[in-house]
């Protein structure tokens, strides 16, 4: 067995979000000295549940963490409280900074990417490929989703071929979704079940409790039957794994050949403290992971860390959403489910893709919290309108039963501008925050017109009133883009399984690495990349290669 | 569809976590009924209530009034009077309000209020709703958020309460949660 003499660790991990837990807990498993270091602290479920019900936006995504001094993030409703912005289009979404990182709020929703994503330049001459096909990463789909726990219809594979069943069937539609279908149908278009990592079975799965309809899955699942990565930080704990919480890590250093030797992380009260180890892996998501490297600047490296293409922080992609929502003609009953059950897949490919960008829909199960009126939003608007006793009452209950809302999650080309960079202005413990000069192109304007028209056919076909197409673009909360993986060392910054070209000790994993954005909900690909990676880190640590995928 | 808790369910720290907190949210409202004997039933049995208590039992029937329906805990009445008290304007609005004969359709038109009347019609509504009063939240809303109003008039229990795996897939109900709903 290799030893670590000489070193903290044998892999530092910056980052507990899904990549760096799963990273971790398959290289502790595998026997590495793993710590895994994250800026926030440990999230506890009751109070942060408390919090939210004592703010007056209640059910926005982060309305269940705090703002910790020493980790800001960008709050949803205020995303420039963190983000310095340059335009020319805002960018708003966010991401937590906590022990478990934005699994926390995440919806879910686990699809695959379909075969034509990890081929967009070659197909449609749009984009980039990327340097690994499905039909590579096929396996490690398969065991992303029997790690984290997935929900699925084995009949419908929503466009990505598979080898294997799900490890748990699909969720029931939402009455809701039903109804839809039946418009849906008339179009020539069909709902089917979303993947999702939620807990379908009695007995649980991964000591997590079968879902049971609190529809509060974002910011928060109360009872924890969404995944969240806190189940292989656990794990990895488990298997000897060191948790270092409100350990914000500010540089890396390396030495005369290249690699890296040591971290920096400085503490809420900023004393600075450093670990060494023989691999480090920054996981710490599409924006702070450019940041730390772009912070690791030495007179070898003016560009800082694994920048010799340039191409750190550059690519910064999301999907951009058009969200519209509408009175439905009958009750659909809201508020019981997961706050997605279902969706249309059928728009994510075709030969419009030379043209524009494709988008899934995505069915919703919450009224129009979305839009801001969640049920006590809703409320403080009839007030103010005048609307009192029991015709308050009544409207309340027969407006927000029959309220229905979808999104259109828009895909979205890379574009070297739209950029992460360090900002000149600081943070409360003397770290940089992000510049974001965030770019949406006409490419994905014109994937998001196609949505809008596709919703006032779907509503119309559905017998709605009050249509509301929301003129601003929603966030979708998939970062991506901003640490590219290829298979040229002058156009990527590491290679498909998220080792860096100029330091081979340093992986990076997370969506950054998506080279192009595709329409799925990005955390499933997230997974398995981590997964597929770890093997490798694990041999170059001079381990056994790491629990292979389910066959 | 089953409406049983899973053995993972029942078992959950998580769960049991929350389960305790419900009950000890249901538990802190009814030692507040108790202290401050709501019932109009035991309030006339009482021969002399007390200014503070008469003065909870109006705010009430005026709560009930404006807000169509639900439930009132006394305690939070009592918490309502207080914040009324710190603002002599809302304070006068409320005066009127009281004046005016408790049963709706004699009590005068929302558009023919005073604007302190509607003002302080409109604070009792949003308190009693949103768990908020002059914009910002009171201090006890989470521990009162899922029993808000705004919860109380749905067909379907506040977000966050468990309730029946895949009962989603049904049509919903329409029937009201609790028989003091319109």
């Amino acid at each position: 067995m290799p030893q670590s003499t000489g070193f903290d660790c044998d892999v530092a991990i910056v980052g507990s979000g899904i990549a760096g837990a799963l990273v971790g807990w398959k290289l502790a498993q595998a026997g590495a000295k793993v710590v895994i270091l994250d800026s926030g602290p440990t999230v506890n479920r009751v109070e942060g549940l408390a919090l939210a019900f004592s703010s007056m936006a209640s059910s926005v995504p982060d309305a269940t963490y705090k703002m910790n001094p020493w980790a800001p993030k960008p709050a949803t409703l205020d995303p420039n409280n963190y983000l310095v912005q340059t335009g020319p289009d805002p960018f708003v979404s966010n991401y937590e900074r906590v022990v478990g990182g934005t699994t926390w709020h995440w919806l879910g929703t686990a699809l695959r990417l379909i075969p034509s994503d990890f081929r967009l330049k070659s197909t449609y001459g749009v984009g980039e490929d990327w340097p690994l096909s499905y039909d590579d990463l096929e396996p490690w789909y398969l065991d992303a989703e029997r790690t984290i726990g997935v929900a699925g219809d084995d009949i419908e594979d929503n466009g990505s071929p598979r080898s294997g069943t799900y490890p748990m069937p699909p969720h029931p539609l939402s009455y809701s979704d039903t109804q839809f279908s039946e418009a849906a149908r008339t179009l020539g278009l069909k709902v089917t079940a979303t993947p999702q990592a939620r807990v379908s079975i009695q007995e649980g799965y991964n000591k997590r409790p079968r879902c049971c309809g609190n529809a509060f899955c974002i910011p928060m699942c109360p009872i924890g039957a969404k995944y969240d990565a806190m189940v292989h930080v656990g794990f990895a704990k488990d298997a000897g794994a060191e948790i270092r919480e409100n350990a914000v890590v500010f540089k890396l250093d390396t030495d005369a050949n290249g690699q890296v030797t040591q971290l920096h992380y400085r503490s809420p009260d900023k004393t600075d403290s450093t670990l060494t180890a023989k691999q480090f892996v920054i996981a710490a998501h599409a924006i702070e992971t450019p940041k730390l490297l772009l912070m690791s600047i030495s007179d070898t490296l003016p560009r800082g860390l694994a920048n010799s293409s340039d191409q750190v922080g550059r690519n910064l992609m999301d999907h951009p959403t058009q969200l519209t929502y509408a009175m439905a003609p009958n009750p659909m009953g809201p508020f019981r489910a997961p706050l997605s059950t279902a969706g249309i897949e059928d728009l994510r490919d075709g030969e419009f893709r030379k043209e524009r960008g494709a988008f899934r829909i995505e069915l919703g199960n919450d009224g129009w919290s979305w839009p801001g009126l969640d049920p006590v939003a809703w409320s403080q608007k009839l007030i103010k309108e005048g609307v009192e006793g029991r015709e308050l009452y009544r409207q309340i209950a027969e407006l927000n039963v029959r309220a229905v809302r979808v999104a259109g999650l828009v895909e979205q080309l890379p574009l070297a501008d739209s950029r992460v960079t360090l900002s000149d202005k600081l943070d409360d413990i003397g770290i940089p925050r992000p510049e974001v000069h965030y770019i949406i192109d006409d490419y994905t304007r014109n994937g998001l017109k196609a949505a809008q028209a596709r919703f006032a056919e779907l509503f119309t076909a559905l017998g709605a009133t009050a249509v509301t197409q929301v003129p601003q673009l929603q966030g979708a909360g998939h970062i991506m883009g901003t640490y590219r993986m290829g298979t040229d060392a002058k156009t990527s910054v590491t290679n498909s399984y998220g080792q860096t070209w100029d330091h081979p000790n340093v992986w990076l994993a997370g969506s950054g690495l998506f080279p192009t954005a595709g329409t799925a909900n990005p955390t499933l690909t997230i997974a398995a990349l981590a997964l597929r990676a770890a093997p490798e880190i694990a041999r170059a640590l001079g381990y056994s290669a790491a629990t292979p995928p389910a066959a | 569809m089953d409406p049983q808790p899973t053995h993972a369910e029942q078992h959950s720290p998580l769960v049991m976590q929350l389960h305790r907190r419900r009950l000890l949210l249901a538990t802190g409202a009814a030692l507040a009924v108790i202290g401050f004997v709501p019932s109009h039933d035991l309030a006339a049995q009482t021969a002399t209530p007390s200014p503070n208590q008469r003065a909870i039992d109006q705010l009430i029937d005026l709560s009930r009034a404006l807000c169509g329906g639900g439930t009132f805990d006394p305690g939070r009445a009592d918490m309502l009077l207080n914040l009324f008290s710190a603002d002599n304007a809302l304070q006068g609005g409320l005066d009127t309000l009281l004046a005016e004969p408790a049963t709706p359709s004699a009590a005068t038109p929302v558009t023919e209020r005073s604007p302190e009347a509607r003002a302080a019609a409109e604070a009792i509504l949003v308190y009693w709703y949103a768990g908020v009063f002059k914009g910002a939240p009171v201090a006890d809303r989470s521990a009162v958020y899922t029993q808000l109003q705004a919860w109380q008039a749905m067909y379907t229990p506040a977000w966050t309460t468990c309730k029946l795996y895949g009962g989603w897939a049904d049509p919903p109900s329409l029937t009201p949660q609790s028989p003091e709903n319109p």
